[in-house]
């Protein structure tokens, strides 16, 4: 099995994962007006952070930043 | 976000001159309380930045405010920068006169809300809208912006396999690019839900789609393998903010356009890493 | 030919209306994005054709830009929209992405290229393909904007 072989699997699975997680995502919402574990922090490895975190200082109030700018930017 | 500075007398020596943009008579407003500069400012700049955030040229944007400071009786200047606006409206009274700079917001690209603001602005000339009416239905217009977001991932979807077929690909080749601009729409899709920045959702959606679109290499059933990959990302070209920066141009507002210009090309750059990426690791050689 | 001048038309007003749902245009305004789109589409396929026009992809692009503006001037107080809001969705299809990509490309092999043979040919690369891409982009915007400065008062008033 060659390498190229490998990625183009792992990729499509992945994505084949994330189009069926969106629909049965889509499905609760529907059956129940609100997703589910809307309120509850879920403890993630990998976060993506904003442009704005650099200038983030320990105390400060954690909140989005009205410069986030690129965030849905060109959708 | 804005300034509420009091203005001062020596303000008024601004030369207002809105003749350039349309013909602009001062109309008397006919309702019996007429609003004040600072009003009729701090909506227009509101409108403003809603209207720039959706992709609307500056043309566009200088013509629906001054159309509607028309029609509210006032005369307005404004700048456009690419991420503030900044207006000064005045009355007929000297002591009437306000300035305010905000902050364009970041929204994605929409033509409905566009053209719903700008059919606002004709109303607010043509049926003599009140300000706190005008307000209400602008507030109306841009909440209730949505799209069906499954409907646009199958047109998109279907638009670029039909683009392969453009480009010469036979039926295979399209299938292929109709699988591939759906894996990485829908995680398009689902990144800017997650509010990602934008350049690394083209970087990966550009990298998994050619991965995807190189299955013709991998499992070599069509005639034109090449095509497929190369038109997998074409759904993730910015041709809005290319057309939009060049009508800038044209009209001569060089900082937005220069600024437009920029932001498309950082995406077409993150586009094409992401497709080299997947191209080398797919061990397909184009360039 | 006949086949491949109606597939082009077609394949460019599915493309059109597809691209046009990116950035939301408003329903109403699909039929017409998507007719637009398709005739401008065909006109630059006719003119390209060594067999019909000939052209090079530079004028052929300005030629169909200027048609498909007038079209959008034209059909904006029919469809109640402003005639960008499917005026830039028709030029979509004919936005050169693949150049756009390619110069890049051309740019990151440059980069990476050890030869300095390898380096020139990248870099032409590069430079060819951007130039091109820039110069059909203008073309489009500039061709694609006559008729609305032609046409003013139509073209602004309609979405009263």
């Amino acid at each position: 099995m060659s390498a190229s072989l490998i990625v183009w699997l792992s990729v499509a699975g992945i994505l084949f994962l994330i189009f069926v997680i969106r629909i049965i995502a889509e499905v609760n919402v529907s059956k129940r007006g609100e997703p589910r574990n809307r309120h509850k922090r879920t403890f993630r490895i990998i976060e993506l952070g904003h442009a704005d975190d650099e200038f983030f200082i320990p105390g400060d109030a954690a909140g989005q930043s009205r410069y986030d700018d690129y965030d849905q930017y060109y959708n | 976000m804005r300034q509420d500075n009091p203005v001062t007398t020596t303000m008024t020596n601004i030369i207002i001159d809105s003749g350039n943009v349309e013909a602009c008579d001062v109309a008397q407003p006919t309702s019996s309380h007429r609003p004040s500069a600072k009003e009729v400012c701090l909506f227009l700049s509101d409108y403003a930045v809603t209207l720039l955030a959706c992709g609307a040229t500056c043309i566009r944007l200088e013509k629906n405010i001054n159309r509607m400071a028309c029609a509210f009786g006032k005369r307005m200047e404004v700048t456009i920068m690419p991420r503030h606006i900044h207006m000064t409206v005045c009355g007929n009274n000297d002591d009437d006169i306000f300035t305010s700079i905000a902050t364009v917001k970041s929204a994605p690209i929409s033509f409905s809300l566009n053209t719903a603001l700008s059919r606002l602005s004709w109303n607010v000339k043509d049926e003599g809208l009140s300000l706190a009416e005008a307000k209400r239905r602008f507030r109306k217009i841009a909440s209730c912006d949505s799209e069906n977001q499954w409907l646009t991932l199958l047109l998109a979807s279907l638009a670029n396999a039909s683009f392969c077929g453009i480009f010469g690909g036979d039926l295979i080749a399209m299938a292929i690019v109709f699988i591939a601009t759906a894996a990485g729409f829908n995680l398009k899709q689902v990144l800017a839900g997650r509010h990602v920045d934008a350049r690394v959702i083209f970087f990966l959606c550009a990298f998994v789609s050619s991965i995807i679109g190189a299955a013709d290499f991998l499992f070599p059933s069509g005639q034109t393998p090449a095509v497929a990959v190369g038109t997998s990302v074409l759904y993730l070209v910015p041709g809005i903010p290319f057309l939009n920066s060049f009508s800038d141009l044209l009209y001569r507002h060089y900082i937005c356009a220069f600024s437009r210009f920029t932001d498309a090309v950082v995406l077409t750059g993150c586009l094409s890493l992401g497709l080299c990426l997947g191209m080398w690791a797919m061990k397909v050689g184009m360039f | 030919m006949l086949f491949d001048f109606f597939k082009d038309a077609i394949l460019a007003a599915i493309a059109a209306i597809g691209f046009g749902a990116i950035s939301r245009i408003p329903r109403r305004a699909y039929l017409w994005c998507g007719l637009i789109a398709a005739i401008g589409h065909s006109i630059r396929f006719l003119l390209m054709n060594p067999d019909v026009g000939g052209l090079h992809i530079l004028l052929a692009t300005a030629m169909a830009s200027i048609i498909i503006g007038t079209l959008a001037v034209f059909a904006s107080p029919l469809a109640k929209t402003p005639a960008e809001a499917y005026l830039f969705p028709s030029l979509l299809p004919m936005i050169p992405g693949i150049y756009a990509y390619k110069s890049f490309g051309g740019m990151v092999m440059c980069i990476l290229g050890e030869t300095q043979e390898q380096f020139n040919y990248y870099f032409y690369q590069f430079a060819e393909n951007g130039l091109v891409c820039i110069a059909i982009i203008m073309a489009m915007v500039i061709g694609a904007t006559i008729p609305i400065f032609t046409f003013k008062g139509t073209a602004f008033t309609a979405t009263r």
